[in-house]
């Protein structure tokens, strides 16, 4: 369809606007690969994983316990809260009487916009002081999994939640036909049918655990090792960019920009998995 | 086990979720308004904080809070409307790349964000730590959503309008400013209020942009501490700041919950409006 006249300028003057949405992205990356270009080229992007030690006041870079923290929490936050968000998914539309049905999707929709600081403090005042006396401090692996999966719940379940009810429902209908029950068509049809929008809702979701950073800082400990235990204290690498960049200058903030472009590197790479499978 | 009896336990092992999500929002409410509950009273909201945050009230982080929400708000609303009327109404295909553009840009931590904003803004345009810097950085973050979500007001506009404006020989923007825009605002608006929360619960941005100052901005280039780093702040670095933190998330929970249920009911009752 062609536009007329009137229509072709104002498409005209409108389109700058949707490019910006392609600017921007371009313009981060940038800006971000920018303050992490000084230590990059004296350092090498190896040296980052190689190192097993963080001490960029010593010219020292590891970014490996970091990168092990983020990958640790966001896989344990997912195993916790996968079971739970496709739970509800198959619950909400299938099983639920509607009173539950639309209370346990208004609830999932109040916790997606509670303040990720908001279960960090609640982590802190509830959760750690049942754990501080057998595992003093308290902080580490397990309550920052257990707050991470929190956070990312409502994001893992109402995906799943839309993914369900996306199936159409001539499969499950055939299903009870043949004297079965909406279970067996939960197996038979709904699950295989609605897997991969299932896998990309899951996907966001680790996205979002691995990229958030305020929650996570307040209950892991932030101390640089390699987490050995569930009460281990660990740090992730928003977590290193956050406790500091306030003081940080020279190469040390050049090195907290370069845990920002690895964090980017982890979230664009599951971006695209999740798109090439979809 | 005959099928009714596999659906009867399906159904009840099942459910545990749903049931547990709505216990969590209890134990979010009431975790939150034991503590903090018994600290808000009049004076909180009116009063500066004293002793690092201990005593006094949050006046200024409501003030900061305000800026940056109306700052982000009216930062991302004329571009990411722009954009999605042309991605809805004038597009003719090669839009591919924008729409990857912005899932990208909704894919990326807040944290980046931030940093992207210290240096871009604070920094190179020399804006410093400023209501200015964070409101600018938080309007790129929720712009995705923003023009997602007016992108599909539009196209959720009934395709018999469209139909009629071509009858009656209309050009397209003629048709968007008298028929589509206005049959669409109250979800726009609804898209609104859902970004507003966003940048409500957001603290990582304002951390890197906005600092940390508890002294009220009166400027745009002025810094200041939006309510959620002041939780923040208070659970983590004031010894014994746990309750006022508490009494801080009540305030802002309050604030979000709020406007988002502005939001589901906002397109009800501006329809009713336009209706009448």
């Amino acid at each position: 369809m062609r536009l007329r006249l009137g229509d072709a300028h104002v498409a005209w003057a409108l389109r700058p606007f949707a490019w910006l949405a392609v600017v921007l992205p371009a313009l981060i990356v940038v800006f971000i690969a920018a303050e992490a270009a000084p230590v990059l080229q004296l350092e090498g992007a190896l040296a980052f994983l190689t190192d097993a030690r963080w001490a960029p006041t010593s010219g020292v870079y590891g970014l490996g316990p970091m990168i092990a923290g983020t990958l640790l929490s966001g896989a344990l936050a997912l195993a916790l809260a996968a079971p739970w968000a496709i739970a509800f998914g198959l619950h909400v539309n299938l099983f639920a009487p509607r009173w539950l049905a639309i209370g346990g999707r208004a609830a999932m929709r109040l916790l997606a916009g509670v303040p990720s600081v908001v279960f960090g403090l609640l982590a802190l005042t509830r959760l750690v002081p049942l754990l501080v006396a057998r595992h003093p401090p308290g902080l580490g692996v397990v309550v920052s999994a257990v707050t991470l999966a929190v956070m990312i719940l409502p994001t893992a379940a109402l995906a799943v939640d839309a993914a369900v009810a996306q199936v159409p429902r001539e499969g499950p209908v055939a299903v009870r036909a043949l004297g079965l029950g909406t279970w067996d068509g939960v197996r038979a049809v709904i699950l295989p049918q609605a897997a991969a929008n299932i896998r990309a809702g899951l996907l966001l979701a680790l996205g979002r655990a691995a990229g958030e950073t305020m929650a996570v800082l307040m209950v892991a400990g932030n101390t640089v090792q390699y987490p050995t235990g569930p009460f281990s204290s660990f740090r992730t690498l928003t977590g290193n960019i956050a406790v500091e960049m306030s003081y940080a200058t020279g190469l040390h903030r050049s090195a907290l920009f370069v845990s920002a472009l690895f964090l980017l590197a982890m979230v664009l790479a599951l971006a695209v998995f999740d798109g090439r499978r979809t | 086990m005959t099928p009714a009896g596999r659906d009867r336990l399906a159904g009840v092992l099942l459910g545990v979720a749903p049931v547990a999500a709505l216990m969590l929002v209890a134990l979010v409410v009431v975790g939150v308004g034991l503590d903090g509950a018994p600290e808000v009273h009049a004076a909180f909201l009116t009063e500066a904080p004293t002793q690092a945050g201990r005593s006094g009230g949050i006046a200024p982080m409501l003030a900061a809070t305000a800026w940056v929400l109306v700052i982000g708000i009216g930062t991302a609303l004329p571009p990411g409307l722009a954009a999605a009327v042309y991605l809805a109404e004038f597009a003719q295909g090669g839009t591919r790349m924008v729409r990857v553009a912005l899932d990208v840009l909704a894919a990326l931590p807040s944290v980046v964000y931030g940093l992207f904003g210290m240096a871009f803004f604070c920094e190179l345009l020399g804006f410093g730590w400023s209501v200015l810097a964070g409101g600018l950085t938080v309007a790129i973050m929720i712009l995705p959503l923003f023009v997602r979500l007016c992108e599909a007001a539009l196209v959720a506009v009934p395709a018999d309008y469209r139909a009629a404006g071509a009858a009656l020989g209309l050009p397209r923007w003629r048709l968007l400013g008298r028929v589509l825009l206005p049959a669409a605002s109250p979800s726009i608006a609804a898209a609104l209020v859902l970004a507003s929360g966003r940048v409500l619960a957001e603290s990582a941005v304002f951390l890197f942009t906005a600092g940390a100052s508890t002294r009220t901005p009166h400027g745009l280039l002025e810094p200041g501490r939006v309510l959620a780093v002041h939780i923040y702040q208070l659970a983590v670095e004031v010894p014994g700041g746990g309750a006022r933190a508490a009494a801080t998330a009540l305030v802002l929970l309050v604030g979000i919950v709020a406007t988002t249920s502005g939001a589901a009911l906002l397109p009800q009752l501006l329809l009713r409006r336009t209706a009448a």
